[in-house]
């Protein structure tokens, strides 16, 4: 990482790499602390000191904590500079204290520093520390206070507590309730997204509720995929708690499941997607897809699946087949039908569904 | 301001759900609840940590660090005491009761990083509840959470077969549905008053 050059390291957090809309990091605060650039801004500011001064005493420590002990020690060590920023944020600014509530020392769990303290701060020198925790830091704020600013101004039709909007137009309140936040924070993320996507880098996945101490934390991918290329994939965590999609697909689509592309695929955010993974991402609904497959077959009765239905991926030949098929069969005469088909009409009296109108025995 | 414990469990499933309304845990509610029997799992290991960790971090509260002065402390020892409880329970699961391990564990680490069961703590803390309500607010917070995942899981299977445009695929289409979800639980608003009469 020492080839990133400073301004790199600093500018990062704010566009590429923002914490909350490209890491997903830190979601709690940001959907509750943004009813107003105010608090925004606050929060922004505590949670930003404290990622400096942690990164910095953990990149100062970095070669003495043991490893075994190295996420109780971050732990302590974030614990506490939340606390000492919480006592002088209580002491300086009692209005802030008041409107961040419990989440000014649930910073501590905040994904964002310990993600970074792991990522970053744990194999970097100080002065890069604190100028990563100062990008990510700043990003983190820009990115609540651009969610404080439309929900305050929607919701209360104000500016920094400053009201815009004429009194006879009513606010729209629900921006300033919960639901306002997750309606907010979703589409703020489907436009980073398209941003994103005309820059040339993958969309935002959740992969933060695998642990920041995992082999999935995206800062931390990140920050592996710059420095080591040939990055070991740990198959240690089952992906089932991860929002996977691709993971799924490439399991039904080829039958090889240790392939070194399968530990690249959840690092969504790694800087060259290959073509196979581009092309499965537009198709996330492997499973229901397989689903839709054997309900088509149903529907067909066919009796045997033909026998090269293809790889399992491919639906549109499966489709083809299951079509020709039907087309065969379409027409009502007993000698089109097949032997079993006969057998099933004389024995069964209900028909089988089927979407054309016609006959009616 | 004696509040009853069914006032408590009310208020800490419905009126303040602690995922939909106080946005604790949106971590694991956004990224574990795509299935139903994932959504069980994560929400009942949240569920028991949540209500081990406020019987441990209640008397270390209010025997030792109250009294004492002690009180900027709590973040410190409340984090730590979690992080602890949720090795010693790894570690107990994996031992005495491999199977539940086995169907739980990937999710174990994942509680320590949560902002639900820090929070439940803080707030039983701050709301200066005795030793039984914040036992009874440590569960309704488990509870709403179950609540709140499992429905959620569910509208995710509904949604898995639906028509979703290109730029809101993946994490913002998720939110807005669970914008939608919240919106159910605003309904909720006044209930607890109303039944209650506080």
């Amino acid at each position: 990482m020492s080839k990133d050059s400073k301004m790199n390291i600093l500018t990062r957090g704010l566009v590429i790499e923002n914490p909350v809309l490209r890491l997903a990091l830190g979601t709690c605060p940001t959907l509750a602390i943004s009813t107003s650039l105010q608090s925004a801004l606050g929060m922004g500011l505590a949670a930003t000191l404290v990622l400096i001064c942690s990164n910095m005493v953990i990149s100062s420590l970095r070669k003495v904590i043991p490893d075994q002990v190295r996420i109780p020690a971050f732990i302590t060590i974030i614990a506490s500079f939340v606390t000492i920023i919480q006592m002088l944020i209580k002491g300086f600014l009692p209005d802030i204290d008041a409107q961040l509530g419990v989440y000014l020392p649930l910073i501590v769990v905040n994904c964002i520093i310990l993600g970074r303290a792991e990522a970053f701060a744990s194999q970097n020198p100080v002065l890069l520390s604190a100028l990563d925790g100062l990008g990510m830091g700043i990003g983190f704020t820009v990115a609540l206070s651009s969610m404080g600013i439309i929900r305050e101004f929607f919701g209360a039709g104000a500016f920094f507590n400053t009201r815009i909007w004429p009194e006879s137009i009513p606010v729209i309140v629900i921006f300033i309730l919960p639901p306002g936040g997750f309606f907010v924070f979703g589409c703020l993320i489907a436009a980073c997204n398209k941003l994103a996507k005309r820059h040339g880098l993958a969309p935002m996945t959740l992969n933060c509720c695998a642990g920041c101490s995992s082999s999935k934390c995206p800062s931390k991918t990140l920050a592996k995929t710059a420095k080591k290329p040939a990055s070991s994939s740990k198959k240690d965590v089952a992906d089932t708690s991860s929002v996977d999609t691709a993971d799924k697909i490439k399991k039904a689509a080829t039958a090889k499941p240790a392939a070194p592309a399968g530990g690249e695929a959840p690092k969504k955010t790694s800087p060259e997607p290959t073509k196979t993974e581009e092309k499965l991402d537009d198709r996330p609904y492997a499973d229901v897809l397989e689903k839709l497959k054997e309900d088509e077959f149903k529907r067909v009765n066919l009796t045997e699946i033909p026998e090269n239905p293809g790889p399992a991926s491919s639906y549109d030949s499966v489709l083809e087949t299951a079509k020709t098929r039907a087309e065969q069969y379409a027409d009502d005469r007993p000698e089109s039908r097949p032997k079993s088909y006969d057998e099933d009409a004389e024995s069964t009296e209900t028909e089988p569904p089927q979407d054309s109108p016609k006959e009616d025995k | 301001m004696d509040k009853s414990i069914p006032f408590i469990l009310l208020t800490a499933i419905l009126t303040n759900n602690f995922v939909l309304v106080q946005f604790l845990g949106i971590c694991p509610f956004l990224g574990v609840s795509k299935k139903i029997d994932t959504a069980v799992g994560m929400s009942a290991a949240v569920t028991f940590v949540m209500v081990l960790a406020t019987t441990v971090c209640y008397p270390i509260n209010t025997f030792l660090l109250v009294p004492y002065g002690f009180a900027y402390l709590q973040t410190v020892l409340f984090i730590l005491v979690i992080a602890g409880l949720v090795q010693l329970v790894e570690f107990a699961l994996k031992r005495f009761m491999p199977p539940l391990y086995q169907a739980l564990g990937i999710y174990l680490p994942l509680i320590t990083t949560n902002c639900a069961v820090l929070g439940v703590v803080l707030l039983s803390v701050k709301e200066k509840y005795n030793f039984v309500q914040s036992v009874g607010n440590a569960l309704g917070a488990g509870l709403g959470f179950l609540l709140a995942m499992v429905i959620f899981a569910g509208v995710r299977s509904r949604m898995e077969t639906c028509d979703i445009p290109k730029g809101l695929q993946g994490l913002p289409i998720t939110l807005i549905a669970a914008s939608l979800t919240s919106v159910s639980f605003l309904g909720f608003s006044g209930l607890v008053q109303g039944l209650f009469g506080a």
